[in-house]
């Protein structure tokens, strides 16, 4: 009896959570709804992805959309969208990232430019009336002369490697202030398996890439130790700084897996790749020589 | 080979062949964590199989010795194995001294004794912390085999004494292990999308990633109990745990699960993990046009191992979620049916709801085009007029306007739970034909724009 009770009150609970669902005819949206890019200054180029979110249960047909620019000049026609201003998206798809690209010209004015771009889909059912949905897309910009720095590091991995290799650590860099921005220094600590013993230690001063404004960028980086890295397992700790201040820091595990014979061969050539050049280079121009020399006594 | 085998009863050779299979599955499938110490004299001591030097020495017998970083030639290693974090560290978790010495090299050795006169130790311990576990360390005459695991070396005395390998002078140091419950380690947590963009409805999915270690073994990883989370930071994670404090609310801004998927195999005690969570529409929004400017969303792996130590960590890069500006609607078209010139739809409303599929307050417009037949001839746009409630045409209604002058049809706040009532709105319509009007099958587009109401 307690099963039947229980099986009843489940059964009514996921009813319910379903019915708050099943009236949906079409779902429409966008993320974000804004673009708020309030430190641009004369040059720059602003770019921000935005997903338009479409849900249409008769759906099964492409779903044209038109977009409206509403914005005085001369914002208006700074902005740009890498679909175009009317464009299709494909049937079945629930998220379509469009880019929005805010490109300044180098001699625009100061100023705050305010508007908004509204998305109108058409209609996707038949009848008298039909109705169509539509989502705005609010638009603040500010051009100014200040320099804003704002930036963070989303992400920090450690990739395994092959036995050999120096440790490498990839990094994301989101710099969203306006002017170019890159890491000062950076220090990589190797540890043991076990987290407990350091085995080396070294610091980068320098040769990190740098990010534009306003933009993502991912790269690795590697450290070279005075370390011979054999297959096991390493715990690393790597610290970001900039301007003396720690930016990002990352402790975690690794592995040292087994390298190839192709893997030795090209870390090989790699570390000897100006021997390697130089050994060209003379054959060529010994061979040059008897090319010339035979020719010589041809003649 | 063959008499051999022709010796054997099909009975028993079947026997034999499932003791093989037995055998090689509980060899591969269970492998053996909980180790026995093992100490021999050797010339190279694998490091990277996790044995490690305790002493080195100049000779097989009657030789000096030397502390085991110490950098002089002597290639004699006293190489200890067999337990999983085992170390020569004085300071390492369980640290015992095997032997102290007269100085870093060329030295005499001597029993650990309460009473030493040396200063230089030759260690045992483990190198990460956890619970119980033991090295203990003898010297006896009997052989080594008698109380402990294993042998390292022999002594001529008590102290002032030369060394050899085991079995050459009279007095034995011994060594025996017990495996502490290694704490495990969670690092690498951190979020994937980031930032998060709420693309699916009802759900888009999240995962917490993290990395987990268990010295004890991959058997402790497989057998422990975990709970992930997923959480907006100023709730914090111990809110999210118990479920309550800190307007803490279960799918509004913190998420739990107690299973994570690997990602990677588990090689070498240690695993990558991934854990993917619905995250709803509704989730809070921490931009910085959002409500939660200041806040990032954080992941928190906690891990119990198979012998109950934990071990936890928080993502430490930050993730945001980005604000969702949605909506749905529950009819696509509205049908006045058939009405005559000089008529209009009297209590006879259309109705459809919109509802707010977002996560932050949105302001619904609408706005309307003319109604037009085939023929060219239309209806206003104003012909069609709507309200919040049921109304008799035209009643307190309001007329539609043309799609470039869109009116406010409701303020719908953000929703924090899929019971959608106190976000949705029911709109009513009705329809007014002028007289004169000629005779048609007229139509027409409504447009519901979603404009974010900052």
């Amino acid at each position: 009896m307690k099963k039947v009770i229980y099986f009843f009150f489940l059964g009514l609970g996921i009813f319910a959570m379903s019915a708050a669902h099943t009236n949906v005819a079409q779902a429409f949206g966008i993320s974000p709804p804004f673009l708020n890019a309030v430190h641009l200054v004369p040059g720059a180029t602003y770019v921000q992805t935005v997903y338009i979110l479409a849900q249409d249960q008769s759906l099964n047909a492409d779903l044209p959309v038109q977009t409206t620019l509403n914005i005085p000049e001369p914002a208006r026609s700074w902005i740009s969208i890498d679909k175009g201003f009317n464009f299709v998206i494909p049937k079945g798809t629930q998220q379509f990232p469009i880019e929005i690209t805010v490109q300044v010209p180098k001699d625009a004015s100061l100023g705050i430019y305010q508007g908004n771009l509204s998305i109108t889909t058409a209609p996707s059912a038949t009848g008298q009336v039909t109705i169509a949905l539509g989502a705005n897309i609010a638009i603040n910009l500010s051009v100014g002369n200040d320099i804003y720095e704002k930036y963070s590091v989303p992400l920090i991995t450690f990739p395994d490697i092959k036995e050999g290799e120096d440790p490498q650590v990839y990094v994301k860099f989101q710099n969203d202030g306006n002017v170019p921005e890159s890491f000062d220094s950076a220090t990589y600590e190797l540890l043991d398996q076990y987290g407990g013993t350091r085995l080396a230690y070294t610091q980068k001063n320098g040769g990190f890439p740098v990010t534009k404004p306003f933009s993502m960028n991912a790269y690795t980086i590697e450290f070279p130790l005075d370390f011979y890295l054999g297959i096991g397992q390493y715990w690393g700790v790597v610290t970001f700084y900039k301007s003396g201040q720690v930016v990002a820091s990352q402790k975690t595990i690794f592995n040292v897996l087994k390298a190839t014979f192709a893997d030795k061969a090209i870390r090989f050539v790699e570390i000897y790749w100006v021997f390697f050049a130089v050994v060209v280079v003379l054959l060529i121009v010994v061979g040059l020589y008897f090319i010339r020399r035979r020719k010589k006594l041809n003649a | 080979m063959i008499s051999f085998i022709k010796g054997f009863s099909r009975v028993n050779v079947l026997f034999l062949f499932s003791a093989v299979v037995i055998g090689i599955f509980v060899f591969f499938i269970f492998p053996v964590f909980a180790g026995t110490l093992s100490c021999v004299v050797t010339s190279t001591c694998a490091s990277s199989s996790g044995s490690v030097i305790v002493l080195q020495m100049a000779s097989t017998t009657n030789s000096h010795s030397e502390v085991p970083n110490g950098t002089s030639n002597y290639t004699n290693l006293v190489c200890c194995s067999g337990v999983p974090g085992l170390s020569n560290s004085c300071s390492g978790y369980n640290a015992t001294t095997v032997l102290y010495l007269s100085n870093t090299t060329n030295a005499h050795v001597e029993e650990n004794t309460t009473t030493h006169y040396y200063s230089n130790q030759a260690c045992l311990s483990f190198a990460a912390p956890g619970s119980g576990g033991n090295i203990s360390v003898g010297y006896q005459t009997a052989s080594c085999t008698t109380g402990f695991d294993t042998a390292l070396i022999s002594l001529a005395s008590t102290t002032n004494s030369h060394a050899a390998v085991s079995s050459t002078y009279p007095l034995q140091v011994c060594a025996k292990t017990t495996l502490p419950n290694y704490y495990p380690v969670v690092s690498a947590v951190s979020i994937s999308p980031n930032p998060i963009t709420l693309t699916g409805y009802p759900t888009t999915p999240v995962s917490v990633n993290a990395a987990i270690t268990d010295y004890n073994g991959c058997t402790d990883i497989t057998g422990g109990t975990t709970t992930i989370m997923l959480y907006r930071e100023g709730v914090t994670s111990s809110s999210c745990l118990t479920g309550s404090g800190n307007g803490v609310s279960t799918n509004l801004n913190c998420y739990t699960a107690s299973a994570f998927t690997a990602s990677s195999s588990c090689v070498n005690s240690s695993i990558n993990t991934t854990t993917t969570f619905g995250v709803y529409y509704f989730a809070q929004a921490t931009d910085a046009s959002s409500s939660y400017p200041s806040d990032t969303w954080n992941g928190t792996v906690i891990f119990k191992g198979l012998g109950n130590a934990t071990g936890s960590a928080d993502s430490n890069v930050s993730t945001s979620l980005q604000t969702v500006l949605a909506m749905t609607i529950t009819t696509s078209s509205l049908n006045y049916g058939s009405i005559a010139a000089g008529y209009n739809t009297t209590s006879t409303n259309q109705t459809t709801g919109v509802n707010n599929a977002g996560n932050c307050t949105t302001t619904i417009q609408v706005a309307g085009q003319t109604l037009l037949a085939s023929s060219g001839v239309s209806l206003a746009v104003s012909s069609q007029r709507w309200n919040t409630s049921a109304f008799i045409f035209p009643g307190a209604s309001t007329a539609l306007t043309a799609s470039s002058s869109p009116v406010t049809l409701v303020v719908l706040t953000a929703p924090t739970s899929t019971a959608s009532s106190s976000y949705t709105q029911t709109t009513y319509w009705g329809l007014q034909v002028s007289s004169g009007t000629p005779m048609a099958t007229y139509n027409g587009s409504n447009v519901f724009s979603t404009v974010w109401h900052s």
